[in-house]
């Protein structure tokens, strides 16, 4: 069974068609790019799968259950969660209490007012892993606000698999970020996606061929190709509609 | 694992300085009543543990929930209205002798305010919350003005115009609180204040307490995390709503009478003055808000005729310049004590302190000369021991040459600022 099962999915805002019938199989386990011209309506599609716009048309399917049309949270519990494009954190609150709060779902917690925090073992447990694991154990206390912005984008990514989701969209992980930057935050990347379904946009093409077993390229909200990395560089629709427009 | 075994206690480990603020207003409490024992002493200690509460409580809803509610004194109001009525119900059993309420003592009745406004915010609380901003702050605008009319169309409930009336000293006694003096209903304050600061503390350590300030700074985030922010905040504004209560239940002991008033914009707004004067940033913001404010208003008037001028000023000068509040000021303090910086920022502080003396002196000294100037019944604006009179220039140059003080040390103070960064 595929883990995303997308199907003939439409959106428009007003008359405007952003997302014109896609489909797409994207496989457990795998590390599935998203590449395509600005405007191409990458973000729109992100925003569908993840419930943050409800789909004008068409069936998303996650682990073979229908997704399309619930709210974000409810998607969130059944296992697909993202980060997000422009670093959304919970400015105030330290790092270690934002990797905490996403954590509080894991272990149905959110809403407990008759424990202390400290007290409910999941979920310090876990966030204390994905600390580790983003690397940013030196930053624990600094409130997230007052962090770098690779280092934000590093908690987004922790807070985003903090809640234990077998799937994953990351939307332009490496963007704005400097050379050394994006090698460390593909290197976590890596690390996510061991055990995890990865749906990735970037327009780091470095960054995608280094990182994707699939690329989909989407131009004009339709796929206009699916394949292995290699496939998608010498496919000529792919170079018309996208590597060679970024060559001129 | 093991090393997250070893951070994690870190946190969990018993330690003396958690438990020093606890144990120090334990004591502040306990000798309070010690150092100051004239009866109006006692009765502003009691309305300042009533405004302490209401105020922290008003700070859930928009320090930690972000949500600007222009209606926290309905729950104030209705809290205490619940009580007034169970101890007119007290009264009546004690009197017969029999029934449930025979049984239940009056030191009790902030439980029933608590339970009356955690009730009403459960009830109306769920179509509010779906918003925070603007929306949330006109819809309860809105709800506190129409439940205080209401309060006046329903006489038999709310006591029309002139209240409701109830007397403390009726029932079981606890503790042999009689309760007929300002002084034991101070040990009822202490007691009930220091518990909901506390409960209202601990709430804070909780994981909704940590959700209610994840709502507070992202709330389309708390979605992508499984979360809706309207539970959330729901379950923040019944919490609220009975902390509130608590307030009024306390308030309905200490002035044994309650009207449609408590009910509407005014003490609502007081709450949110209270908060911000202290700082919705800090946990005990509000409480020292409370007790400045509470001392403003009473206190002030006893030396001006412009005091209600002069809290107006206080709030806008704290809301402009200092938005964090006073405790946000001190806590600025205490980090830079703890950080060894203290030395190298007091001077800073100490001058930027006297430039604003100055201005305030200045200001203070102006009010007061055009309040005699235009409607004295005085032959003199009184200031502090000294006596101006408003149609020679005396005072008039002191304003100019305070204002020009407090000016020149401000820039002073700028310039030493960025000389230390």
């Amino acid at each position: 069974m595929s883990a995303l099962s997308i199907k003939n999915l439409t959106k428009n805002f007003g008359l405007a068609e952003v997302i014109c019938g896609v489909d797409l199989e994207v496989e457990q386990g795998e590390v599935h790019a998203v590449i395509g011209p600005n405007g191409a309506g990458k973000s729109t599609f992100f925003n569908l799968l993840s419930g943050a716009f409800p789909p004008s048309g068409g069936e998303i399917r996650l682990n073979g259950e229908r997704i399309d049309g619930l709210t974000p949270e409810k998607i969130q519990q059944r296992g697909l969660s993202r980060s997000f494009q422009v670093s959304n954190v919970f400015v105030n609150l330290s790092v270690f209490e934002n990797l905490r709060c996403a954590c509080f779902k894991t272990s149905g917690s959110g809403y407990v007012f008759w424990r202390a925090a400290n007290k409910i073992k999941a979920a310090n447990q876990r966030a204390e892993e994905v600390l580790e694991q983003i690397g940013l154990q030196a930053l624990r206390d600094v409130p997230a606000g007052a962090l770098p912005y690779a280092s934000q984008r590093a908690l987004d990514i922790g807070m985003t698999i903090a809640c234990g989701a077998e799937v994953v969209l990351l939307d332009e992980p490496t963007a704005g970020m400097s050379n050394t930057e994006t090698a460390q935050a593909i290197s976590l990347i890596r690390q996510v996606a061991k055990d995890r379904t990865l749906m990735i946009v970037e327009h780091d093409m470095g960054v995608v061929f280094e990182l994707a077993d699939r690329i989909s390229v989407l131009v004009y909200g339709q796929i206009v190709a699916t394949g292995k990395p290699e496939d998608i560089r010498n496919d000529p629709r792919v170079k018309e509609a996208y590597l060679g427009e970024e060559a001129a | 694992m093991n090393d997250i075994t070893a951070v994690a206690p870190r946190q969990n480990r018993f330690s003396w300085r958690a438990l020093a603020p606890w144990l120090i207003s334990a004591a502040v409490l306990l000798i309070l009543p010690f150092v100051f024992e004239s009866g109006t002493a006692f009765t502003l200690m009691n309305v300042i543990a009533v405004n302490i509460v209401f105020a922290l409580s008003y700070n859930m809803l928009l320090g930690q929930g972000g949500m600007l509610s222009f209606g926290h004194a309905v729950f104030f109001g209705l809290g205490s209205y619940a009580a007034m009525h169970a101890m007119n119900a007290i009264d009546e059993a004690a009197y017969a002798g029999e029934g449930f309420w025979s049984h239940i003592p009056v030191v009790s009745m902030p439980l029933v305010g608590m339970i009356a406004g955690g009730l009403v915010a459960l009830l109306i609380g769920w179509p509010f919350c779906r918003r925070a901003g603007t929306a949330f702050a006109m819809i309860t605008l809105g709800l506190g003005e129409m439940v205080a009319a209401a309060g006046q169309m329903f006489p038999s409930v709310f006591g029309g115009e002139a209240g409701v009336y109830g007397n403390r000293m009726v029932g079981p006694q606890w503790f042999g609180l009689e309760l007929a003096q300002a002084a034991d209903v101070y040990w009822f304050m202490a007691f009930w204040t220091f518990l909901a600061v506390f409960a209202m503390w601990a709430f804070t350590r909780t994981p909704l307490g940590r959700m209610s300030n994840a709502v507070r700074d992202n709330p389309d985030r708390l979605q992508f995390i499984g979360y809706p922010p309207r539970n959330i905040r729901f379950m923040i504004f019944i919490a609220s709503g009975s902390f509130g209560g608590l307030a009024g239940g306390m308030a309905a002991v200490n002035y044994e009478i309650i009207t449609p008033e408590s009910l509407g914009l005014i003490p609502s707004g007081l709450a949110l003055l209270m908060a911000a004067v202290g700082g919705l940033g800090v946990f005990y913001g509000p409480i020292v808000g409370a007790i400045v404010v509470s001392l403003m208003n009473s206190m002030l008037s006893d030396y001006t005729d412009a005091s209600i001028l002069y809290v107006g000023l206080v709030f806008l000068g704290i809301v402009m310049f200092a938005p964090r509040g006073l405790g946000g000021g001190l806590e600025q303090i205490r980090v830079a004590a703890r950080e060894g910086s203290l030395g190298k920022r007091l001077p800073g502080w100490l001058s930027g302190g006297a430039a604003v003396t100055a201005i305030s002196l200045g200001l203070m000294l102006f009010i007061e000369l055009l309040f005699q100037w235009r409607h004295g019944d005085d032959e003199f604006a009184h200031f502090f021991g000294i006596d101006f009179e408003s149609g020679s220039l005396t005072g008039w140059i002191c304003v100019l040459v305070l204002l020009g003080a407090g000016i020149a040390v401000m820039r002073a103070t700028k310039k030493l600022r960025e000389d230390n960064a």
